[in-house]
């Protein structure tokens, strides 16, 4: 039983990253929440007893933030011909 | 005004479809098999017969691995060639863009000196654990079969140290190590190249392809041919995937702007 009560506790807490992600004003910190789901799920893989796909979904985690970081920086820092900043 | 009702509406008809599969989900779920029953299709077949044989015909205690490598080698192969292929993707589409021209090393310098990357103490932690995520990276891969772990994993742990050191060190240090995207991306397609060389070995010694057991290397018996398959299938895989994480890390920091 106290295995099931620990899985309802991560999937509420999943659900509520989730929300929390769709509801934040910035891209970054969305991004940072989305680092917090990851883990999140990464928890839940373990407790069940996928232990091999916990570990991908760790390391995978911590290259899809990075990798996210880096595009959002891209597309703000576009800019036009003449050098200037788009807004 | 108008936009923001049109937008309103636009939500609205989002969220009566999120509701509507919701619901459809949780009625369709009462006819799926439970999770985890000894009487399921999924635990009645050819399950069982990895449970038991496993050990014995590949030498992998991590059936997972067992599974992947040997029983699924095939599948894993086209795998492996669908990750190459999206690093292919990505540098063709990203290649068309022009790269942000290169600043003075004066100017760089300067800007190193204001950011938190480059800092002393950034520094200190990278040299710190970049070794020892390379060490990890390489004992995932040569205990895959045993515990945790593989090709994949080993490979995106190398990526992961590789992506530490371009971002984090003193630009000094950073310029001198630096890959070519087509390095990166040439590196991922050897991986794949190793992965296929070593099932067409097999056919050289009358076996089929991928057939494990029949490899021309010298050994006590056929499951230890497996162990060794298997850890070369994971040599290729982790190859791969490291080449094509560097290469979609390295063609997007070629045309990005820090500058914020």
């Amino acid at each position: 039983m106290p295995i099931l009560i620990l899985e309802g506790i991560l999937l509420v807490a999943m659900i509520a990253i989730a929300i929390g992600i769709i509801m934040g004003r910035k891209l970054l910190s969305a991004i940072i929440i989305y680092c917090a789901f990851s883990l999140t799920a990464m928890l839940l893989y373990a407790l069940i007893g996928a232990a091999d796909v916990a570990f991908t979904e760790a390391v995978i985690g911590t290259i899809s933030t990075v990798y996210f970081i880096i595009a959002v920086k891209s597309v703000h820092n576009r800019r036009d011909k003449d050098g200037r900043k788009k807004e | 005004m108008e936009e923001r009702k049109s937008r309103r509406r636009l939500a609205a008809g989002l969220l009566l479809v999120i509701l509507l599969v919701g619901i459809g989900a949780v009625r369709v779920g009462k006819f799926l098999p439970t999770v985890g029953a000894l009487d399921t299709p999924a635990n009645t077949n050819i399950s069982q017969y990895y449970i038991s044989n496993a050990v014995a015909d590949t030498h992998a205690h991590n059936i997972v691995t067992a599974v992947l490598a040997d029983y699924r080698g095939f599948d894993t192969l086209f795998e492996t060639c669908v990750m190459l292929l999206s690093g292919v993707a990505v540098w063709t589409i990203l290649s068309a863009k022009e790269k942000v021209e290169k600043r003075t090393d004066k100017e760089m310098i300067a800007y190193y000196r204001t950011s938190i990357f480059g800092s002393m103490l950034m520094d200190g932690a990278f040299r710190i654990v970049v070794p020892i995520i390379l060490i990890y990276g390489m004992y995932v891969l040569f205990h895959g079969e045993i515990s945790l772990g593989g090709g994949f994993q080993a490979g995106a742990l190398l990526a992961c140290a590789y992506m530490l050191n371009r971002i984090v060190p003193k630009f000094d240090v950073r310029r001198k190590q630096k890959a070519r995207e087509e390095l990166g991306i040439i590196t991922a397609g050897l991986g794949a190249f190793f992965f296929a060389l070593t099932g067409v070995l097999p056919m050289f010694n009358g076996g089929r392809f991928m057939e494990l057991g029949k490899l021309p290397f010298p050994a006590a018996s056929e499951a230890e041919l497996h162990a060794d398959g298997i850890l070369m299938v994971e040599i290729g895989v982790m190859i791969c995937v490291a080449g094509v994480i560097i290469t979609i890390l390295e063609v997007v920091l070629e045309r990005t702007d820090f500058d914020d």
